[in-house]
């Protein structure tokens, strides 16, 4: 194997990375506090919670969207590998949590979707 | 020859199936819808020891038998989506001859995601795309260490081929 043949490849690994720097920098820029957490199931909008009170939610006995000081977080997935019980806290708006086996997202969004509805 | 090319596929078939299967008991990646993607492997040698055609053969049957015993129909078209973006992107990084399998398997990986994340769209709504940065560098990492493997694996198949 030549070296140079690599050099095209680490051009491509260093391309991805930051373009996904990028997307991560700017997607963080322009986050703000959320206000609430939308769930989604399948795509249709299944409930809102405000972030302003503590309240667990369970979805249909898939899992439990739970609102504790603010962040949202999932609890009783029912899914066999449990990945959205492991997501960190989310509190601001853009973030999210998915559950690809259920088809569910819980995002959160801030003020200027509440201006919405 | 064209038996040759026939027993290569079916083999080929049949080792990306056995390694969904392998994939299936290694611990999952804490990311959504991430996988190591071992069955790329026997995908990326079609590709390189037959052609672009044969390389979908195996991933589409691949797909099938997955599907069809282990999976769920949506599990299944996120991995169509994202096996026919990731096998066109890497016939055409191959033929363009400036990548190593390394260069050819991370766009594979890259584009493998990107393509699954479209069906999540499709499923879930735009906000799935919040993982898009997360999921291209884990693309792109798995990707390398399983162009690192098929690199390996042709380097063998070649001195094994000439032997014979």
């Amino acid at each position: 194997m030549k070296k140079s043949k690599y050099i095209a490849d680490f051009a491509l690994f260093c391309a991805v990375m930051l373009i996904a720097a990028v997307a991560l920098i700017a997607g963080r820029s322009v986050r703000s506090d959320g206000t609430s957490a939308v769930v989604r199931l399948n795509s249709k909008e299944y409930a809102a919670l405000s972030l302003n009170e503590n309240a667990k939610l369970d979805v249909e006995g898939l899992l439990t969207v739970a609102v504790e000081n603010g962040e949202v977080y999932i609890l009783n997935a029912q899914c066999p590998d449990k990945l959205c019980e492991r997501h960190s806290r989310i509190s601001k708006s853009g973030e999210t949590i998915a559950c690809l086996p259920f088809g569910i997202t819980v995002e959160i969004v801030g003020a200027e979707y509440d201006a919405l509805i | 020859m064209k038996t040759k090319k026939l027993t290569a596929c079916g083999v080929l078939s049949a080792l990306a199936f056995g390694l969904s299967y392998i994939e299936l008991m290694l611990p999952s990646l804490p990311i959504p819808g991430a996988k190591l993607g071992i069955a790329n492997i026997s995908v990326m040698i079609a590709l390189y020891i037959l052609s672009p055609v044969e390389a979908a053969l195996v991933s589409f049957v691949r797909l099938i038998l997955s599907w069809l015993i282990f999976g769920s129909f949506t599990g299944f078209i996120y991995s169509l989506c994202g096996s026919v973006l990731s096998l066109i992107t890497m016939a055409v990084l191959k033929k363009t001859g400036k990548f190593s399998p390394v260069g050819v398997s991370i766009g594979g990986g890259v584009c493998h995601n990107i393509g699954q994340l479209f069906a999540a769209v499709l499923f879930m709504g735009r906000s799935v795309l919040s993982y898009l940065p997360v999921l291209l560098i884990a693309g792109a990492v798995t990707g390398a260490i399983i162009g690192l493997l098929v690199a390996g694996v042709l380097k063998s198949l070649k001195s094994f081929r000439k032997g014979t």
